[in-house]
């Protein structure tokens, strides 16, 4: 809002609640769109849970002055206020109107609880609006010289594992002392424990949802979702994000701390919440998701699957296999396979950081290690005398192994001495065979030079012989190859002479065929000419014997 | 506004108006039964259903019906999924016509609150509302924070702002949507 429309609401709301619209329509008179709207402002304001007003705490109450609102929820806000009576600072709850049956649940049981690590209730107040009284988390901060209020866990980023650890361990040291007063507190989250400013210790608050004993009511907003379960009717309640498997698919109604059974149950829910705390305060998130993730985390948690396992903090820090092993434990799906009481983890978690024995390091050499994690002086010390009489042994035993390498390198020594000289003369020898070799060589060198110089004698020689044979062999080539080519030629000719063969022989066949036929042409002319002869001579004849007929007889 | 309503009758209105902004705007951390379902019946208005039913005539539409066998739906998922033990219909508790009625006006509420808070992340602000909003943007920071259960601190921390602004900046937001909503109902809106 603009700071001359604030100053004007606020001069206008800190008047009686009646004359607000008459102020209103003075202060805008052209304007009733801004009046009715200023107005519904105003009344919204009064309501805001004390950002500019302060609620009342009930007709006539004065005890109470309302100083800071330190946090606001769904149903309820937390207000730092100042007790006139016993001059002290105090916290106060409020709850909605309808919230009477909450406050004086939450107040019966926080009440009963009588531990360090628990926040007290000092008074309740079940009038119009109802609230509680609690004891102010805070330290006195020396530097400031004021009162440093405490935080919520899930406004609190711890410094380290251990610190988480530490957390966890007063955490389950609380809820097992309100176990002991049959206190369930059923909705264990960060938001629900406030950590000191100064020592970072952490307290239990925030019993709303809790079961104590003797119960004679079922809690406001124990509306049933499963008619009837195999004990009777179950209902649905607690923060999806850091619900038990259990919890998440319905509860029996009417859980009666005073009966076996259900006290196992109840154990078990806030066995599983001490985990779900150390698991979120490890990994920034809820075992079943981020804050805000709702009817997501509800079916994650009724599903029945594990929540993803823990590796490493929000921070990055490397969780320590011990601790992550007991959150998983207390987080176990199955409730019969948890610990069986808070006192169990913190017990583990006590034993996790003193670096004793958890009921996971079973083996000798856990148990070692971790003893030597615990007693560094004694662990160095037994180390530098192991150290120390590991030396000791190690040069004895050193010594003894080079006096015995000293003897036998002396006898080494002799022998390889003899055999010096057994090489030495060994030398001489060879030296004298070398002498009379060289002078061996000398004359063989002579006779070499001798023959080298024949031999180049004989390869000049050789050398002419065949540089001749060379100038034949060039010339035998020569003619081989004219031989050749002639060859070639004659065996062209002689191709050429088949070739006129063949022809000559056809013509000839031809030739001899034709002859053959004038033959039989000749002969054939001879017989007709013999054939003519024969004709003519008969003719002749008979001209002749015409004649004779034909001259009268003499 | 009805000019002529009487002062008890607004002021009753204005209240209702308030509560039900109020109430759909608080983070639940811890669950009921009854927000179990509640936040059942928020996803079958997303689913559209609501949607589709709107659009027969009021007799028509048997929400009672529609939500149980969603809710019997998802719930049946669940025990296929965790082995539990067989339930029948008839065990799973359900509320009645008017409380089914009203769980899903709150879920529609809620889905306009979470619009509205996206405009405001945007800088958008309705020119309706004539009460000038100052750092919008970061109301509408401010105010998601808040509906996804960041405490005052953590939104304090979040926006480099002190707590007593941070307050002052889910106030003003909270008021802004109040009389938006006003505005829907007729108070405070222009003729």
């Amino acid at each position: 809002m603009e700071p001359r429309m604030r100053g004007v609401m606020a001069e206008i709301a800190s008047r009686p609640e009646s004359q607000w619209p008459g102020l209103l329509a003075k202060k805008f008179p052209a304007d009733p769109v801004m009046v009715q709207q200023a107005l519904l402002w105003l009344h919204a304001d009064r309501d805001a849970g004390g950002v500019d007003h302060k609620p009342q705490l009930g007709d006539g109450d004065e005890r109470y002055d309302l100083q800071v609102m330190l946090d606001r929820g769904a149903t309820s806000c937390v207000w730092q206020a100042y007790d006139r009576k016993l001059g002290r600072t105090v916290a106060i709850k409020l709850l909605q109107s309808d919230g009477i049956d909450q406050v004086l649940t939450e107040a019966r049981a926080a009440c009963d609880v009588i531990s360090d690590h628990v926040v007290r209730i000092l008074d309740v107040h079940d009038g119009d609006p109802p609230y509680l009284v609690m004891e102010l988390v805070g330290e006195h901060d020396p530097e400031r010289g004021e009162i440093a209020l405490g935080t919520a866990a899930s406004d609190c980023t711890p410094r380290d594992v251990r610190e988480v650890a530490t957390w966890l361990l007063r955490i389950a040291r609380g809820v097992h002392d309100a176990h002991l007063r049959n206190v369930f507190h059923r909705d264990l989250k960060p938001r629900n424990v406030l950590i000191t400013p100064i020592s970072r210790k952490a307290r239990i608050a925030d019993f709303g949802l809790a079961v104590s004993a003797p119960s004679d009511q079922p809690s406001q907003s124990a509306t049933p979702l499963i008619r009837s379960g195999p004990s009777g009717p179950l209902s649905v309640q607690g923060t999806p994000e850091y619900m038990a498997p259990e919890q998440a698919r319905g509860l029996p109604l009417e859980l009666d701390p005073r009966s076996m059974t259900d006290r196992a149950i109840l154990v078990a829910l806030d066995v599983w919440g001490i985990g779900a705390l150390g698991y979120s305060l490890l990994s920034g998130a809820g075992p079943w998701g981020p804050r805000g993730s709702g009817i997501g985390a509800w079916e994650r948690a009724a599903s029945g699957e594990p929540p993803p396992r823990l590796e490493r903090t929000a921070w990055g820090e490397r969780i320590p296999k011990r601790l992550r092993r007991i959150i998983e434990r207390a987080m176990a799906i199955d409730p019969h396979a948890r610990y069986p009481t808070a006192a169990h983890v913190a017990n583990e978690l006590e034993a996790f950081l003193a670096l004793r024995p958890t009921s996971f390091d079973r083996t000798r050499r856990a148990r070692l290690a971790l003893w030597a994690r615990r007693n560094p002086q004694l662990t160095l010390a037994a180390g530098v005398a192991v150290v120390l009489v590991a030396l000791v042994l190690t040069t004895q035993r050193t010594v003894a192994k080079l006096r015995n390498e000293r003897a036998g390198l002396r006898d080494e020594v002799s022998q390889q001495q003899t055999e010096l000289e057994r090489l030495n003369q060994k030398v001489d020898t060879s030296r004298r065979e070398l002498s009379r070799t060289r002078n061996e060589l000398h004359d063989a060198a002579g006779e070499l030079d001798n023959l080298q110089t024949s031999v180049a004698e004989e390869r000049r020689l050789h050398d002419t012989v065949l540089q001749a044979k060379e100038q034949d062999l060039r010339e035998a080539t020569a003619a081989t190859r004219q031989l050749v080519e002639a060859l070639q030629t004659a065996k062209a000719d002689k191709r050429q002479a088949e070739s006129l063969r063949n022809q000559y022989q056809s013509s000839w066949k031809a030739a001899q065929r034709e002859a053959q036929a004038a033959r039989k042409e000749r002969d054939a002319a001879r017989k007709e000419r013999d054939a003519l002869r024969e004709a003519l001579d008969r003719v002749q004849r008979e001209l002749e014997r015409a004649n004779r007929s034909a001259t009268p007889p003499s | 506004m009805r000019n002529d309503a009487p002062d008890e009758e607004m002021a009753a209105q204005f209240e209702r108006i308030i509560r039900r902004v109020k109430q759909s705007m608080n983070y639940r951390g811890s669950y009921s039964t009854r927000d179990i379902l509640g936040s059942l019946v928020a996803r079958w208005v997303q689913s559209g259903e609501w949607d589709r039913l709107k659009s027969l005539p009021p007799p028509d539409r048997r929400i009672g019906e529609s939500v149980r066998r969603f809710i019997l739906d998802r719930i049946d998922q669940l025990r296929v999924r965790g082995g539990r033990e067989e339930l029948t219909e008839d065990q799973i508790v359900l509320p009645d016509e008017q409380a089914l009625a009203e769980m899903v006006e709150a879920a529609e509420l809620r889905g306009w609150i979470h619009a509205r808070v996206a405009e405001l992340e945007r800088g958008h602000v309705d020119g309706r509302v004539r009460i000038k909003l100052g750092q919008v943007e970061q109301i509408g920071r401010a105010l998601q924070l808040h509906l996804t259960g960041h405490t005052q601190r953590q939104i304090a921390n979040a926006l480099g702002v002190s707590l007593a602004v941070a307050n002052k900046r889910l106030a003003d937001g909270t008021n802004y949507l109040i009389v938006l909503q006003g505005i829907e109902h007729g108070i405070g809106a222009s003729s």
